[in-house]
């Protein structure tokens, strides 16, 4: 899809020929401003759409497989936190994602509009990988999140919530 | 979840049959496993050689399995890719679980 939007987006700048032997890095160089949206309801068996849609979209970006997996993995924690603890686990809500690419990063919102994160859990969480008895079985989606992605913002906009992830190509 | 599992020895080599361990299959990878541990299965490979995808929920599901062998046993993991490992290093899972490369190593490292 972005690679379809791209192509229609240059060719003002550009013949089909040229575009037709263009790899999808190449057409990044275009510089043009290409943002994708899409929403999936909140159910825990929708979000492995959402992960496979943005693998998709990290796919032709000059990231390693390691760093796409952690992308995915990112926006399938803050995902997964929506439908638990924002929406409570009830169905029926909108998970917005919004993947926006430019020459040399990549921006992931996920919105929703349910219960804000609050403050005291908004920092990764830390925990002691040797002590066994202690381990978390939860909790370790932001911590997650932090650690994988190159900066992490919160924002909320009226009753909107916003979580902003942001990957740098190297 | 389609989980295969068989016998070798005194070892339960556990292979789950999906690509994803998320929050959607968590309970019932979860529960099954918690079966075999509690028939008597007290030394686990956990064969991830068909899952490409593992997420916080999935990984506290087997950390939650590992807990549940009470120190009397273990639960060592294997044929893992390197993505997934890559969860288990942001996590610092991989102090907790020894990772063998192959099936092969991790049933002669747990025979010794």
């Amino acid at each position: 899809m972005i690679h379809s939007q791209c192509v229609l987006a240059s060719r003002v700048l550009h013949t089909q020929k040229q575009i037709d032997e263009m790899r999808p890095v190449d057409l990044m160089d275009l510089k043009l401003s290409r943002t994708i949206k899409f929403t999936i309801d909140s159910r825990l068996e929708h979000v492995a759409l959402l992960g496979l849609a943005v693998r998709s979209i990290c796919a032709p970006l000059p990231l390693s497989p390691t760093e796409v997996y952690q992308i995915e993995l990112s926006v399938v924690e803050a995902a997964n936190n929506i439908i638990k603890h924002a929406y409570r686990g009830q169905p029926g809500h909108a998970v917005e994602v919004i993947a926006t690419i430019s020459a040399d990063h990549l921006i992931v919102e996920i919105c929703d509009s349910g219960i804000p994160i609050p403050k005291e859990r908004r920092t990764a969480a830390d925990y002691d990988p040797t002590d066994v008895l202690n381990l978390p079985e939860s909790g370790m989606g932001l911590h997650i999140i932090h650690t994988a992605m190159d900066k992490v913002e919160y924002e909320r906009h009226g009753h909107k919530n916003i979580l902003r992830l942001i990957r740098l190509f190297q | 979840m389609q989980i295969e599992h068989r016998k070798s020895g005194d070892l339960l080599i556990v292979i789950p049959q999906q690509h994803r361990i998320d929050a959607s299959s968590t309970k019932d990878f979860k529960g099954k496993m918690v079966d075999w541990i509690n028939e008597g299965n007290q030394t686990i490979v956990l064969d991830l050689q068909k899952v490409d995808f593992i997420d916080s929920s999935g990984l506290g599901a087997i950390v939650s399995c590992y807990k549940s062998l009470g120190g009397q046993g273990t639960l060592v993991i294997c044929n893992i890719s390197g993505t997934v490992a890559s969860l288990f290093q942001l996590t610092r899972m991989n102090r907790v679980f020894r990772i063998f490369q192959s099936q092969d190593e991790a049933i002669a490292a747990l025979s010794k």
